[in-house]
């Protein structure tokens, strides 16, 4: 009996404990002014860890004022989430602010517990999050904060201390703060402790997290057995979210002629699976007949994320992205199914507003008809894609996930089939597949066998631009130079393609790419490798992709193109290389920097919209994503694979969606993505901007002084979408209202030059 | 009296029960069956080093554990067991992986060695496996735990042969490795483990 009070005690002291765990760190709820000297007064070996910090106005915290061309202020607030006094961090200009605890040690191999409360106003466009330094390295742990405006929330965060550059089994530990965003972030109440095993081993128990999933709802008299709403192209509908108390089975959209739109069914099933046989589409009736076979449909389907990513994101778990074939399928019970439901109108179609159906038809149920509407804009949007647009279509992995890698007569021509098709689908979304049309080596007589035939096809199709040759980042293989032979081998190349492509009138689309993302060592390389290409060609442009400042000046003028990131852009340096030397610059996006706008599978559509709009607003005249097929191992091993098997979203590091947006369907056909789909709408949205331009010019050249000019110009700054700043509209509803904006003053414009 | 009678009885049962749940002979699982706790940190523990950067002593003895790896966050927790007093449960709290690991343990390259576990979820639904870890590598085989969302107690068996190294491993016996058994859950809800046996599979003949 005395054991068991005996244990019971323990437990009792050991949960006491646990609760009121030492904090570790110094003045955590900064409530201490600053008395002394910190970071002055701290050994070499420890301040070594707050570079680029100083005293900020509380006891026992730094403070880092501007990183990454930032400019943050920290002061005391009295918006505290309890005492008198929180951490207030306020951006001035983005980058990166910060604050620093006072350092403290743990042993490897114990548990960090952080647990703290943060609250932001306005704080957009750029990751707030806790960052764990000292003797294990920046970053060897930390979690995300939401961005945007929110009141007092808890955040805690666990780690295990690792083993990596400790001293006699401790480590030297101080977390950061930080923040990238504009606006304002408030911090209170960090605690800091070691956990302990043991303690929460008994402690009492917490329902473990469940999976997500919609609540039921009771079925109303009259139901007919399920529920079909709808939402806009730039809506992630999640199958296991909570039913909305109504749904609206109406649609519209809005679109010029030659153009693609999309809206969105939704079928719900709370109360039972629902098997959706067929959807029907009406032709469509307005100032002429819009066919129903102007229209498709695909289901959406969904593919699941397994961990926090190293970017903030809302939820884990299942997210809508791939678009499958139209034909029957089942919304399993308390789930809903999107159907992806796609206009291309003819360029012939009278502009005004057209009127149908779409049926959607269950099993044994009776079927529901969503009105849709259709309002045509008065003009046609041009095939040509102006903004340039390339990626690196990886056909060496399309093959594998196929097992087609047979390089018989038969099998080569399986090959062409099969990367005829991916090049299409890509180029139906006005995304060229140029990266991939280059690597030539002369054949046994010393000449060159020029891809011709394939250069024609894909400019048919409307690829605008290719990479003619590619001197490779040398570090990926281990290399420090460009060997004499190689640059003499690679120029020769060079001069022998180029005045080919010259008679052939394609050398305005041609570039040679330069060593990927090269380090600082890399830049003399860079150096020879453009000189040697210009000396033999000097028609020809040498892009760069570079996203360090430093790098950006010492190669300016030296390559002809430079191509940043998007959230990197206006830290490059690259705009002031614009506008001083003319230099072309295009946009990318990639895992690296994380912030939005990107093509994760966690960030939301409008990030793939309004990437384009980002070209349009830093006057970049190209576009280029690294890969649309880089599936990781979801082509890998013998046995079933998708869609038979779940399609596994992490293809790389620690990003979900990173480097691929197309999918492997059965056959060998191509299945399309949500953010493909939303991308192509993008490009399409600069083509409204394009033509805005081109009739303003037409104005301003004929002397045209309508309100109507002036208005346009104003519209084409696009200061409600993107500002200059790099921060974007994330309202769908905003996005699709200047939209609209633009193309009546498109149309608006054409009648004050006199254009029909 | 009568109480304390009870009590005795409970605690021989629950002995008697630890006993029917000991591991296979030559089990090289040390503290298979969860049922001793670790206590008090002891020197020499290997958690944090080598194979086991990242991994953190847990309240069983010989056991390892993380929650946080991938941006996850789990608990591990005494769980009443599949067979004896204790358990092991890991609880999800954010998703992301965690798990459990045995110590290394030394074989012969080349052994076969025979897996089994008892394994049950609750809401488990995501994905989870033992991983074979050490000198052959991180996940040099692996063996899938049932993928049903909610299970009662299951066992899970798998024959592993351990790789021949190209280096000899430092500090090793020579034609030896070191292996380690981790068991990683991605899932949400929890998933219990019990009675975890690694043996060497002698083959008929020999």
């Amino acid at each position: 009996m005395r054991k068991l009070l005996v244990a019971v005690a323990s437990v009792l002291l050991a949960a006491a404990s646990a609760g009121a765990a030492e904090n570790l760190i110094r003045n955590g709820s900064f409530e201490e002014a600053k008395k002394a000297d910190f970071v002055g007064a701290m050994p070499k070996d420890i301040k070594e860890f707050y570079g680029g910090t100083k005293d900020s106005p509380f006891d026992s915290w730094s403070f880092g004022a501007g990183w990454d061309g930032g400019s943050y202020e920290v002061a005391a607030s009295n918006e505290s989430h309890s005492g008198k006094r929180s951490c207030e961090i306020r951006c001035v200009k983005k980058g990166r602010g910060g604050i620093a605890c006072s350092p403290f040690n743990m042993k490897v191999g114990s548990i960090l517990e952080v647990s703290f409360w943060v609250k932001a106003k306005d704080a957009d466009g750029g990751r707030i999050f806790l960052n764990s330094e000292g003797s294990p390295g920046d970053g060897w742990s930390g979690c995300e904060m939401k961005e945007g405006t929110y009141d007092w929330t808890r955040v805690t965060h666990r780690a295990v201390v690792s083993a990596r550059g400790a001293k006699d089994g401790n480590q030297t530990i101080v977390l950061f703060f930080y923040t990238k965003a504009a606006g304002t972030v408030w911090i209170d109440d960090v605690v800091v402790s070691e956990l302990d095993v043991n303690a929460m081993a008994d402690a009492a128990d917490m329902p473990a997290l469940a999976p997500p999933a919609a609540k039921p709802i009771p079925e109303p008299v009259g139901s007919v057995g399920y529920r079909v709403d709808t939402a806009t192209s730039l809506d992630k509908v999640f199958p296991d979210t909570d039913y909305a108390a109504k749904v609206t089975p109406t649609a519209s959209m809005s679109l010029a002629r030659n153009e693609y739109e999309a809206f969105q069914a939704i079928v719900e099933a709370p109360w039972r699976d629902v098997r959706v046989l067929e959807v029907k589409i009406s032709d469509f009736a307005g100032p002429a007949t819009l066919k129903a076979d102007a229209f498709t449909w695909q289901r959406v389907d969904f593919v699941e994320t397994a961990f926090v990513p190293q970017y903030q994101v809302d939820r884990i778990g299942l997210y809508p992205d791939p678009l499958m074939p139209a034909g029957p399928f089942t919304v399993k019970k308390l789930t809903r199914t999107p159907i992806w439901i796609s206009l291309k109108t003819p360029k012939d179609l009278p502009a005004g507003v057209y009127a149908g159906t779409v049926t959607i038809v269950p099993e044994k149920l009776a079927p529901t008809v969503v009105p849709v509407t259709v309002r045509v804009f008065d003009f046609t949007l041009p095939d040509e894609t102006h903004l340039r647009t390339m990626t690196w279509l990886g056909m060496g992995v399309v093959s594998a996930f196929y097992g087609n890698m047979d390089w018989s007569p038969d099998g080569r021509k399986r090959y062409g089939e099969l990367m005829n098709r991916y090049e299409d689908i890509l180029l139906e979304h006005r995304l060229g597949v140029g990266g991939e049309v280059a690597a030539l080596a002369p054949n046994a007589q010393g000449k060159y066998d020029f891809p011709d035939k394939h250069l024609d096809r894909l400019f048919s199709k409307g690829m605008n631009c290719f990479i003619m040759g590619t001197a490779p980042n040398l570090g990926r293989s281990g290399q420090k130079v460009y060997t004499p032979e190689f640059v003499q081998q690679f120029s020769a190349m060079c001069k022998a393609y180029g005045d080919h492509l010259r008679e052939k009138g394609w050398l305005d689309k041609a570039y040679v790419y330069t060593y990927d993302e090269a380090p600082k060592s890399a830049w003399p390389e860079v150096k020879k490798i453009a000189g040697a290409i210009h000396a033999a060609a000097p028609e020809l442009k040498v892009l760069q992709c570079l996203n360090e400042p430093e790098g950006v000046k010492e190669l300016a003028g030296i390559v002809d193109v430079f191509d940043c990131y998007v959230a990197q852009y206006h830290k490059t340096g690259v705009e002031a290389m614009q506008k001083a030397k003319g230099t072309e610059a295009w946009l990318a996006v990639c895992c690296y920097p994380m912030e939005h706008p990107n093509l994760f599978i966690e960030y939301p559509l409008i990030d793939a919209r309004v990437l384009a709009l980002f070209c349009w607003k830093y006057n970049a005249q190209g576009f280029e994503y690294w890969s649309p097929t880089a599936w990781g191992k979801n082509w890998q091993g013998a046995g079933a694979k998708w869609p038979m098997k779940p399609w596994d979203p992490n293809t790389f590091g620690r990003y979900n969606g990173d480097g691929y947006l197309i999918y492997p369907g059965a056959d060998g056909v191509p299945y399309s993505s949500l953010r493909l789909e939303v991308l192509r709408d993008g490009f399409e949205d600069y083509e409204y901007l394009w033509m805005l331009r081109d009739l303003v010019k037409k104005a301003d050249e004929k002397k045209l002084n309508a309100p109507e000019v002036a208005a346009a110009k104003e519209l084409m700054k696009i200061d409600d979408l993107v500002k200059d700043s790099g921060t974007f509209s994330n309202s769908r509803d905003n996005y699709f209202t200047v939209r609209a904006k633009i193309a009546d003053a498109v149309v608006a414009m054409k009648r004050v030059v006199g254009e029909k | 009296m009568k109480r304390i009678l009870l009590l005795s009885s409970v605690v021989l049962a629950s002995c008697a029960a630890a006993l029917l749940a000991q591991a296979p002979a030559g089990n090289l699982v040390q503290n298979s069956s969860f049922e001793e706790r670790s206590g008090a940190r002891k020197d020499g523990e290997p958690w944090g080093y080598g194979f086991f950067d990242g991994v953190a002593r847990s309240p069983f003895a010989h056991w390892g554990y993380s929650g946080f790896w991938d941006g996850g966050d789990y608990d591990v927790k005494l769980g009443k067991g599949h067979t004896g007093a204790a358990g092991a449960r890991l609880v999800c709290r954010k998703r992301g992986r965690a798990g459990i690991c045995t110590e290394a343990i030394v074989v012969p390259m080349g052994a076969k060695l025979e897996f089994r576990g008892w394994f049950k979820g609750v809401g488990a639904k995501g994905r989870a496996w033992v991983n074979f870890e050490g000198d052959p590598g991180d996940g040099w085989a692996q063996i899938a735990l049932p993928e049903a969302t909610d299970y009662d107690w299951t066992e899970v068996t798998g024959t592993v042969t351990v790789p021949a190294l190209k280096k000899q491993p430092k500090d090793v016996p020579e034609g030896k490795a070191r292996i380690c058994v981790f068991v990683y859950t991605t899932a949400y809800g929890e998933l219990s483990i019990d009675d975890v046996s690694l043996t060497p599979v002698v083959d008929a003949g020999k």
